[in-house]
């Protein structure tokens, strides 16, 4: 809900990778100083709940083993909690992972995980612009209940060269950027490849990033955008029996799964330039293939989900003071999740299948109109009808979203608002780890859509002249028809998932606070939220409300980057966020066996999610070193310290025994201790 | 590079109050006993702990009228009552210890139900794993009243309630869906089902005779004889001991899984933990 510019300083290798004409197409955006622009936006529209990320300033918070993410980055904004410490999963204001639209460039990501989550798909040399809405939904997105993370890639300079060059600890990156007929048509390639599996030869894994954006501009009212992605995460194991050395004893295990994408853009705007439109197509495929083979035993799992598209949307300013949008969106659902082949004596135990295939259509219509009924009011009303057909139900379902701002000043403003989102589709989680082999599933006649309700409510500050700004924003967010697997379900190898899962609802409310600063030599921010997640299934926890997974009351971030010369910078980051609840034993007792031939032990567990973990306080430090290699190759040097104090960051909780002290105790496990990593940013 | 990073938790666990743990399934037409016991914190466990309660004072009531109070048998660990368990009658027991909360449960003794017939058709289809299988057909006659559970059991030896120690038993396929499983309200045809605990209530056949029809494997009936003949034992329980048994067969199956949410194993006591309730069963040979 929070408005937020996270502060930048253009520098001349931002300014390099930025091409300024490129954003013209987009109505009500003004880029001359991204800043000033964004930071006054949050004061003269109606659009709350808005959290966007200028690449430059992700590039200067410090991150694990120095590789910036930018979901990371958005996890130190108030209303974005983290998963498990170093992961990229996001629970925005009291949602579960899978309510969150990722797009790629139009296309959605289902998996923007790498190494079980702990890297995000994004190569931050391709990024030009990622915007996260977290309330307030504009009506052309919808899809997902709690947030939209919007990321665009860069498009080519049509007229210049550049090439940018990252070295990493974990993994390097590269982008290219040409023009291919000149002030026509321009490339840019980039690549990612992590090298773990090359320095050790012990860990056969690695993942890796193509991107590539091909951009023709057709003439001064029409371009064309074609954006393709391919990432992959791929484990090979191979180990020879040591003993025998027999080639048939061999085990092999490999895991190989990714997302590809692909869209083509075609921008129009009228001559007038009054009116914009793009119409999208796009496709989306995620995938993941386990298998394992020991001797004639050999067994493989595939699922895959796959996404074919279609958008069309049209910004219009033809009256006066008014904005109006309108669209409509039509995509193609295919899930085939569990495909088994297996041979030898596994045959018996896996069977062979090619699990079930299901074809879901969705489509939506909108309308959203933002004008000004005096100069304190300003109003965004629209709606948003959507809809799936199912083989034996269609639901359709309008999503209203209405906004309001009162300025108080020039210079502040109240904003309040109202969005409904549906989810034609559900992601479940296993109830105690995630996985990136976690499924996707359509509703069908029994699972019904997922729909959420947010209201909130802000006051906005903004001191133009030292470009300080605050905000202050609550919200309560009403979730209904989520999906959990119910206790005990077969969470893989299982055709009939339906009769796995259980539906219930939920609720999230809090408070977000934002203080930025976003010039001088001292940028940074200073965020908090306060919030409660709660869910409440008849047929979980004995009906009885429990608190959301990634529940933590207090979340607390200081973000400072201070310019200590024209070469050296420093960043600094300091985050605490109270524990997330789990669910433990407290007590045990026995229990005769049937008959009293003996005794079983039973355990007493607390209700569900009632326990938590320690809170986790960490301070990062990133030191940039700026130099020129040449006049016109210019360089950046970061040295990052990871977890300064080495604090324990607790991602897991178990009971173990105390062998000196003869009893059990609850022992806390932290995933990342001080890591200390350099990198080095060379752009051409 | 990478710094150590296990600490010892800090966690509030709030403090643990121990309960009684009373545990009672008498079958109809037999004494009433009750075994005692007591829970612990998991954090003050220590190995030899004696959780049985042999000081408590147990006292068993019709209804509201005590009958008495029983009596410790050190050589079975057991609370033992002359009170013999009769169909319909509601029983209440109340348990008192040094140091602990009274834990109170009250059951009603359900209804003997005979097994009506057992038809077994041999080699009635091929499972998904090629197996023949044979279809039992059991039938029964249910109450007219509804909320009636039962827990049929299908083994080889160590027959009836009492014993199961020695027993064979095999897996349950079924498409009759007022069979439920331990982990899935609706099993399908190829869910295997521990032949020793089919669950199922009468919502879906109140009132009714009821046709349930089973599939084991072929072998299970014929290459177990030398151990004994297979047997079905119908039992007629309480809504309580139904929901015992069941979380209690999910949280043994469960144990140590880490896909499996933790769930606390169903009780009828209050302030306490365990079951206290009486069944009827009947026992039919399968030709």
């Amino acid at each position: 809900m929070l408005a937020l510019s996270i502060p930048f300083t253009v520098n001349a290798q931002t300014s390099s990778t930025t091409n300024g004409k490129q954003i013209v197409n987009r109505l009500n955006e003004v880029v001359v100083n991204r800043n000033t622009t964004v930071q006054r936006q949050m004061i003269e529209n109606t659009q709350m709940g808005k959290t966007e990320i200028p690449v430059s300033a992700l590039l200067k918070v410090p991150a694990i083993a120095g590789e910036a993410d930018i979901i990371k980055a958005l996890q130190l904004t108030p209303g974005v909690k983290k998963g498990t410490e170093g992961s990229i999963g996001m629970y925005v204001r009291g949602g579960s992972n899978d309510q969150n639209l990722i797009l790629l460039d139009g296309a959605p990501i289902y998996n923007a995980g790498h190494l079980l989550g702990f890297f995000s798909v994004f190569n931050n040399a391709t990024l030009n612009n990622v915007q996260l809405y977290k309330s307030s939904f504009p009506a052309r997105y919808g899809g997902r209940l709690s947030s939209v993370l919007d990321v665009h890639t860069k498009e080519a300079s049509l007229n210049d060269h550049h090439a940018q060059l990252n070295i990493g600890t974990i993994s390097s990156s590269g982008c290219v950027q040409l023009p291919v007929i000149k002030d026509k048509v321009s490339l840019m390639l980039a690549g990612r490849r992590t090298y773990i599996d090359k320095v050790m030869k012990n860990v056969p894994y690695h993942f890796h990033d193509i991107n590539t954006k091909l951009f023709y501009k057709i003439n001064t009212a029409n371009r064309l955008y074609l954006s393709i992605y391919s990432g992959r995460d791929i484990l090979k194991t191979n180990n020879l029996d040591r003993k025998n050395k027999e080639e048939d004893n061999r085990i092999q295990t490999g895991m190989n799964l990714g997302n590809n994408t692909a869209s083509l853009r075609w921008n129009h705007m009228s001559a007038s330039g009054k009116t914009v439109a793009d119409f999208t197509v796009y496709h989306s495929a995620f995938r993941y293939n386990m298998s394992g083979k020991m001797t004639t035993n050999q067994v493989s799992v595939r699922s895959s989900i796959r996404d074919i598209g279609a958008n069309a949307d049209f910004k219009l300013s033809v009256f006066n003071k008014h904005k109006t949008g309108i669209g409509i969106s039509i995509v193609n659902h295919y899930f085939n999740p569990n495909i088994v082949n297996s041979n030898g004596p596994l045959v018996e135990r896996f069977g062979n299948t090619n699990g079930q295939k299901i074809w879901n259509n969705e489509a939506a219509v909108y309308i959203n109109d933002e004008f000004a009924l005096t100069n304190q009011w300003q109003v965004m009303a629209g709606v948003r009808f959507s809809g799936t057909a199912t083989s034996h139900k269609t639901y359709i379902n309008p999503e209203p979203r209405i906004g309001l701002r009162y300025k108080l000043t020039d210079n502040s403003a109240i904003k309040t608002s109202y969005a409904r989102m549906v989810q034609y589709l559900h992601m479940v989680s296993g109830s105690s780890v995630a996985l990136p082999t976690d499924l996707w599933y359509p509703v069908t006649a029994n699972i019904k859509p997922g729909i959420s309700d947010q209201v909130s409510a802000g006051y906005y500050y903004y001191l133009q002249d030292k470009n300080i700004s605050f905000s202050a924003e609550v919200y309560y967010k009403w979730l209904r028809n989520l999906c959990e697997y119910k206790e005990g379900a077969m969470l893989m190898l299982n055709n009939n998932y339906e009769k796995e899962l259980v539906t219930g609802k939920g609720n999230s409310y809090g408070l977000e606070l934002m203080l930025s600063k976003t010039s001088g030599k001292l940028t940074g921010w200073l965020g908090y939220s306060l919030s409660y997640a709660n869910r409440q299934f008849d047929s979980l926890n004995g009906g009885k409300k429990y608190f959301a997974r990634y529940d933590r009351r207090h979340d607390l971030s200081l973000v400072l980057m201070y310019d200590i010369s024209k070469s050296w910078s420093i960043g600094l980051t300091n985050t605490y966020a109270t524990g997330t609840p789990f669910t433990g034993q407290t007590g045990q007792y026995i229990v005769p066996s049937p008959g009293f031939t003996g005794f079983e032990a039973m355990s007493a567990y607390t209700g569900r999610n009632e326990l938590r973990m320690s809170a986790s306080f960490r301070t990062d430090a990133d030191i940039q070193y700026k130099f020129n290699i040449t006049k016109r190759i210019k360089a950046d040097a970061h040295l990052s310290i990871y977890n300064i104090f080495n604090r324990t960051q607790p991602y897991a909780v178990q009971r173990v025994w105390d062998e000196s002290k003869k009893t059990y105790k609850y022992q806390q496990k932290g995933l990342f201790g001080t890591i200390t990593a350099a990198s080095l940013n060379i752009n051409i | 590079m990478f710094a150590s990073c296990e600490k010892d938790i800090d966690v509030k666990v709030p403090d643990y109050k121990p309960l009684l743990v009373l545990n009672s399934n008498t079958e109809v037409d037999d004494t009433i006993r009750v075994t005692v016991g007591k829970s612990e914190g998991i954090l003050n466990y220590k190995t030899g702990h004696n959780l049985s309660v042999n000081n408590a004072i147990v006292q068993l009531y019709s209804g509201s009228n005590l009958l008495e109070t029983m009596k410790y048998d050190s050589a079975s660990g057991t609370y033992n009552s002359k009170t013999i368990a009769v169909e319909g009658e509601k029983y209440t027991l109340k348990v008192n210890a040094p140091g602990y909360a009274e834990a109170s449960a009250a059951t009603i003794a359900p209804a003997f139900v005979p097994i009506a017939g057992i038809q077994r058709i041999k080699n009635a289809r091929i499972n998904q794993d090629q197996q023949q299988q044979d279809e039992l057909r059991i039938t029964f006659n249910d109450p007219p009243t509804k909320g009636d559970y039962y827990i049929i059991s299908i083994m080889v030896t160590g027959i009836g309630p009492d014993s199961n120690s020695n027993s064979y038993s095999s897996c349950v396929n079924t498409i009759d869906a007022s069979v439920e499983g331990i982990s899935s309200d609706e099993p399908d045809q190829n869910t295997c089902i521990d032949s020793r605990w089919i669950f199922t209530r009468d919502d879906l056949f109140n009132g009714k005779t009821k046709e349930l029809r089973l599939f084991m494997e072929s072998y299970f009936f014929d290459n177990n004889r030398a151990a004994g003949s297979p047997e079905i034992v119908l039992q007629h329980v309480t809504e309580d001991y139904f929901k015992f048994q069941k979380t209690y067969r999910f949280a043994a199956d469960n144990n140590g899984n880490p896909f499996a949410e933790p769930t606390n194993v169903y009780t009828n006591i209050k302030n306490g933990y365990g079951v206290f309730s009486v069944l009827s069963y009947d026992v039919a040979e399968i030709k």
